[in-house]
C-alpha cells in the first residue's frame, strides 16, 4: 500500500470545493463577470452615451447585437457597463456591512453589559423590517446618489451581520483556548483580533458571499424604483425601469439586463453554497 | 426440538460508497427455532445491525441486499413483494432499537403509537386498538397504564420508553423479535429489569428473540445459542454453555479473556487483556481470514485463504483453519 | 404554559411601541427642512412658516412625539403632506390590495413549496432533485420585479390572457382575481423557492431519525410514514421560519405593486418616498411593522401549541 501525503485540512477543503460542480460554475461565472466589469469600457462596442435617434428601439440584430433603447443607445454596451455599478455596489455594500457588523457584534458579544443589551434590542427591531424597507427608509433620509445607495444597502444588512458575529462570538468566547490566551497575557483587544475574529470568520464569509447576491438584487430593485443611480449612467436596474415602458415594442431592453442580474445573482449563490458545503457539510441537504 | 422459524442462508448485504464496495454482511447463515433466544455478538462494524435490518429489508441506500435467502417459516422474505413485506413487519417479525428516546415519534401519544402497530395488522376499531395498547402497557410493567398511555414520549424515562418499545414490538404476537442493543443506552439496574421482562414475555408469548449486543455478559444471561460476528461473517456459532466453556475461535477466546474480572483470591492486579489491533476497514479486507492480523494462533494458510465453516460437533460451528485440516 | 402565552402576548406590546418610536424618529432624521421640500426653494418665508406651524414642526421633538402617540391611539394618522388627504383614508383604500396580494402569495408559495420540498427530499440526488433544486435556485436568484415583468410579458402582452396592470375592481370577483394572479404568482414563486429548500433539508433531517425506522419496522405504509410521521415533525421548524419569509414577502409587495401598478401599501410607500411625504411614510411603515410583530407573535404561539414537547412542559 502506498504511503499517501498527509492532507492538510485546507488542502482537503480546496479539493472538495473544486470537486463541487456548483461552486466551480459559480466561481467561473464570477470571474467572467468581474473581468467584464473591469474591462467594460474596452469590451463595449459602443459608447454608452452615444445616441442615435435614427436607430431607436431596434430588436437584436446587426450591428447592435442586443438592440437599442429609445435613445438609440446600444443595449449590449449599456448592459456591459451596467456590470460595473451593480457589481461594485453589491460587493462594497456587503464589505462595509460585514466589517461594521462584525465589529459591533464582536464587541457586544465579548464585553456584554448594557451595550450588548442595547445592541440586541436595536438589532431585533431592525430585523423586524423587510430589507427593502430599511434601504428605502435610509434613502429617504439621505437622498439619492451612488454613495447613499451603497450606504443604504449596507445599512439594511448590518443588523444581520451583527447578530451572526455576536452569536459566534458568544460561543467562541467560552472555548478553552480563549482562557489560555488570557493566561498567557493577551489583553481583551488582542484576544478579539487574534483569536475570536479568525474563528468566527467562517460562517460570515459564507453568508457574506450569499448576501452579495442579495445586495445586487436590492440595488437593481432600488434602481428600478427610481432611487438608485439615474440615467444616462446605465445600471441594470434603471435599464429595466426605462425599458418597461417599451415592453410591448422591444422587450429586449428589459430582458437583457434582467438576465444579467439573474446570472450574477445565481453565480454568487452558487459560490456561497459551495463555500458553505465545504465548511459545514451538516448544513447541506 | 422446536421447529425452525427463521433461517438465514448466506445472506449478503453490500454498501456501495464512492465507487467502492463494503461487504457489511458477507455470507451470514444461522437459524432460530421457535421460542429460542439467539444472541449475536460482535464489535461495532461487525455487521450485526445490518443483518437485522436486512431481515426486515429495511436497509437504506447505499446498502443493498445482494444475495442469500431469509426464510421465515419456509418463505423467502427476499423474494416477497413490498406489500407482503409490509404485512410481515410488526406482525411476524418486529424490531426494537438501541435508543428508545429517538425511536419514538415525539409528536404522538404512547397509546397511538402502540395502537398504530396493532391497527396495522389486526382488524380492530380504533377504540379496541387503544384498549389493547393499554393492556400491552400493563403487561410490560408500566404503572397506571390508562393515564400513562396518554403521555408523550418525552414524559417517560429511558427504561419506560424501552418497555413501550417492547410493548409495541410484541403487540401483534410476532414469531421473532429482533432486539438491537436494547439495553446499551440504559443504566445497569434498568438493564436487568428489561432483560427479565423480555425473558418473561418470551415465555408467555412464545416469541423467539434475536438479541444483538456487544456485551458477552448479557449474552450469557439470555441466550440459548450464540453467534459471534466479525467483519461481516459469523466466525463461531454454539450453544451458550459450549461457547463460554469451550470457546473455539481465537476471536471468541480473546473476547472472553478481555472481560474485566475481579477475583476474590486475586483482587484484579492483572492488566486488562485487550485484543491487539483494530477492527479492519471493510473497504480493505485482508485476503485471507479477516481476523488474521490480530490472531494469536496464526498459520500460513490464514493469510492466504479465508477459512470455511466447519462443524466441530453437533450444533457448534467455527470458521477457522485451526479446526479445519483440509 | 398559559403563563408563557400570556407573557409572550404582553411582550409584543413594548415591541410594538419600540418599533413605532423607532419609525417616528428615523423618519424625522432628515437633513433639510420638510417645509422647503414641499413648497420648494422659492417659497416665501410666510408660506414656509405657516406650513411649519401646520405640520407642528415648531414644537420640541418630544412634544411632537407625544402628539404622534396621541394621534395614533385615536387612529389619526395625519394628512398627506402633499395631497392633504387623510392618511387613514389612503391606507384604507390601499390595504385590501396588499392584503390580497400577501395572502394569495403565501398560499401559492406553500402549495408549491412544501410538496416540491418533499418530492426533492424523497428523490434525493436523482435527476428530479437536481432539477427541483435548480428551479429553487432560480427562484431565489431572480429579482422579483424582473419575474413579474416576465410574467407580464408572457401572459399579458404575448398571450393576452390576463390584464396588464392595475389592481382591478375590488367589488367584482372576476376582476379582483385576474388582477391578482400574476402578482401573486410572482411573489409566490419566489417565496416557494425558499420554502422548497427549507422543506427539503428539514425532511431529510427528519427522515434520518430513528423513529422513522421504527415506523417502518412496525409495518406502516411508506406514504403514511412520510406524510404523517415525517412531515409533521418537519413542519415545526418550517413554521418557525415562516415569519422570515413573510418579511421577504412584504418587501416584495413594494416592488411588485410598482411593477403591476397595484394601488396597495407598497406603492404608497414608494410614492411617499419619492415625494418626501414623511407623514405617509411613517404611517405605512408603522402598519407594516405592527403587522410583522403581530404575525411573529402568532407564529411563536402556534409553534408552542403544535410541539407537544413544549406544550406539556
Amino acid at each position: 500500500m502506498e504511503m499517501m501525503e498527509p492532507e492538510t485540512e485546507r488542502g482537503k477543503k480546496i479539493r472538495a470545493f473544486l470537486r463541487n460542480k456548483t461552486s466551480i460554475v459559480g466561481l467561473g461565472l464570477i470571474v467572467v463577470i468581474t473581468l467584464i466589469a473591469v474591462f467594460a469600457s474596452y469590451i463595449a462596442p459602443y459608447d454608452v452615451r452615444a445616441q442615435n435617434l435614427a436607430e431607436r428601439l431596434l430588436k437584436p440584430g446587426w450591428p447592435h447585437l442586443l438592440g437599442t433603447d429609445d435613445f438609440g443607445r446600444d443595449n449590449l454596451s449599456r448592459a456591459i457597463l451596467g456590470t460595473r455599478i451593480s457589481l461594485a455596489v453589491g460587493v462594497i455594500s456587503v464589505l462595509i456591512s460585514v466589517f461594521l457588523g462584525m465589529m459591533v457584534g464582536m464587541i457586544a458579544g465579548y464585553f456584554g453589559g448594557k451595550f450588548d443589551v442595547l445592541v440586541v434590542g436595536i438589532v431585533d427591531i431592525l430585523m423586524a423590517f423587510p430589507t427593502i424597507l430599511l434601504s428605502l427608509t435610509l434613502l429617504f433620509i439621505l437622498g439619492p446618489g451612488l454613495s447613499t445607495l451603497i450606504i443604504a444597502i449596507a445599512f439594511s444588512f448590518f443588523p444581520r451581520f451583527i447578530r451572526i458575529a455576536r452569536a459566534s462570538t458568544l460561543s467562541v468566547k467560552e472555548e478553552k483556548y480563549i482562557e489560555g490566551a488570557r493566561l498567557v497575557g493577551r489583553g481583551d483587544w488582542g484576544i478579539l483580533i487574534f483569536h475570536i475574529l479568525p474563528n468566527i470568520s467562517g460562517p460570515i464569509i459564507v453568508i457574506g458571499t450569499l448576501w452579495v447576491a442579495t445586495a445586487i438584487r436590492i440595488e437593481a430593485s432600488l434602481s428600478f424604483l427610481g432611487f438608485g443611480v439615474n440615467p444616462p449612467t446605465p445600471t441594470w436596474g434603471n435599464m429595466i425601469r426605462s425599458g418597461v415602458t417599451f415592453l410591448q415594442i422591444n422587450p429586449w431592453l428589459v430582458v437583457v439586463p434582467g438576465l444579467a442580474i439573474m446570472v450574477t445573482v445565481i453565480a454568487f449563490n452558487m459560490l456561497g453554497d459551495g463555500i458553505r458545503d465545504i465548511s459545514d457539510p451538516r448544513l447541506r441537504g | 426440538m422446536a421447529a425452525t422459524i427463521l433461517q438465514l442462508n448466506e445472506l449478503k448485504t453490500h454498501f456501495y460508497i464512492d465507487g467502492a464496495v463494503v461487504p457489511a454482511v458477507d455470507g451470514v447463515s444461522f437459524s432460530i427455532r421457535r421460542g429460542e433466544t439467539l444472541g449475536i455478538v460482535g464489535e461495532s462494524g461487525s455487521g450485526k445491525s445490518v443483518t437485522a435490518l436486512s431481515i426486515l429489508r429495511l436497509v437504506d441506500a447505499p446498502g443493498k441486499i445482494v444475495g442469500g435467502k431469509v426464510l421465515l417459516e419456509g418463505t423467502d422474505l427476499l423474494k416477497c413483494s413490498k406489500q407482503e413485506m409490509r404485512k410481515i413487519r410488526g406482525s411476524k417479525i418486529s424490531m426494537i432499537f438501541q435508543e428508545p428516546m429517538s425511536s419514538l415519534n415525539p409528536l404522538f401519544r404512547i397509546r397511538d403509537q402502540i395502537g398504530e402497530a396493532i391497527g396495522l395488522h389486526q382488524a380492530v376499531t380504533r377504540r379496541e386498538a387503544r384498549e389493547k395498547a393499554v393492556e400491552m402497557l400493563r403487561l410490560v410493567g408500566i404503572p397506571s397504564p390508562e393515564s400513562r398511555a396518554n403521555n408523550f414520549p418525552h414524559q417517560m424515562s429511558g427504561g419506560m420508553q424501552q418497555r413501550i418499545m417492547i410493548a409495541m414490538a410484541l403487540s401483534c404476537r410476532p414469531l421473532v423479535m429482533i432486539a438491537d442493543e436494547p439495553t446499551t443506552a440504559l443504566d445497569v439496574t434498568i438493564q436487568a429489569q428489561i432483560l427479565h421482562l423480555m425473558d418473561q414475555l418470551k415465555n408467555d408469548f412464545g416469541t423467539a428473540i434475536m438479541y444483538i449486543t456487544h456485551d458477552l455478559g448479557v449474552v450469557a444471561k439470555v441466550s440459548q445459542n450464540v453467534a459471534v460476528m466479525y467483519a461481516g461473517k459469523i466466525v463461531e456459532y454454539a450453544g451458550v454453555y459450549d461457547l463460554f466453556d469451550y470457546p473455539a475461535h481465537p476471536y471468541t477466546r480473546a473476547l472472553l479473556e478481555s472481560i474485566p474480572r475481579g477475583n476474590k483470591t486475586d483482587p484484579g492486579n492483572q492488566r486488562l487483556k485487550v485484543i491487539s489491533g483494530t477492527v479492519p476497514n471493510l473497504l480493505h479486507l485482508p485476503a485471507g481470514c479477516s481476523f488474521y492480523p490480530r490472531c494469536g494462533d496464526r498459520f500460513e494458510i490464514c493469510a492466504r485463504e479465508a477459512p470455511v465453516e466447519v462443524e466441530m460437533k453437533p450444533g457448534q460451528y467455527v470458521r477457522c483453519w485451526k479446526y479445519n485440516h483440509g | 404554559m398559559k403563563y408563557h402565552i400570556l407573557r409572550r402576548i404582553l411582550l409584543a406590546v413594548p415591541i410594538a411601541v419600540a418599533v413605532m418610536t423607532f419609525v417616528f424618529f428615523i423618519v424625522r432624521v432628515l437633513p433639510g427642512d420638510p417645509a422647503v421640500t414641499i413648497l420648494g426653494n422659492d417659497a416665501s418665508n410666510e408660506a414656509l412658516a405657516e406650513l411649519r406651524n401646520q405640520l407642528g414642526l415648531n414644537y420640541p421633538l418630544w412634544e411632537q412625539y407625544l402628539i404622534f402617540v396621541r394621534d395614533i391611539l385615536r387612529f389619526d394618522f395625519g394628512q398627506s403632506m402633499i395631497s392633504r388627504v387623510p392618511v387613514a383614508q389612503m391606507i384604507k383604500r390601499a390595504l385590501p390590495y396588499t392584503v390580497d396580494l400577501v395572502f394569495a402569495s403565501m398560499l401559492i408559495s406553500v402549495l408549491i413549496g412544501i410538496p416540491l420540498g418533499i418530492a426533492t427530499a424523497m428523490r434525493r440526488n436523482q435527476a428530479f432533485d437536481y432539477f427541483g433544486r435548480l428551479i429553487a435556485l432560480l427562484g431565489l436568484s431572480i429579482p422579483d420585479f424582473f419575474l413579474g415583468i416576465l410574467f407580464m410579458l408572457l401572459f399579458s402582452v404575448t398571450l393576452q390572457w390576463l390584464p396588464l396592470m392595475g389592481g382591478g375592481d375590488l367589488d367584482y370577483w372576476g376582476s379582483r382575481l385576474t388582477h391578482l394572479i400574476l402578482p401573486a404568482s410572482t411573489l409566490g414563486f419566489m417565496v416557494a423557492a425558499f420554502i422548497t429548500r427549507m422543506t427539503r433539508s428539514t425532511m431529510l433531517e427528519v427522515l434520518r431519525q430513528q423513529y422513522i425506522k421504527t415506523a417502518h419496522a412496525k409495518g406502516q405504509y411508506e406514504n403514511v410514514v412520510i406524510y404523517k410521521h415525517a412531515l409533521r415533525n418537519a413542519l415545526i421548524p418550517i413554521i418557525t421560519v415562516v415569519g422570515i419569509y413573510l418579511n421577504v414577502l412584504l418587501g416584495g409587495t413594494v416592488l411588485i405593486e410598482t411593477v403591476f401598478n397595484r394601488p396597495g401599501l407598497g406603492k404608497l410607500i414608494v410614492g411617499a418616498i419619492m415625494q418626501r411625504d414623511y407623514v405617509v411614510l411613517q404611517s405605512v411603515l408603522m402598519i407594516f411593522s405592527i403587522f410583522i410583530v403581530f404575525v411573529n407573535l402568532i407564529i411563536d404561539l402556534l409553534y408552542r401549541i403544535v410541539d407537544p414537547r413544549i406544550r406539556t412542559r
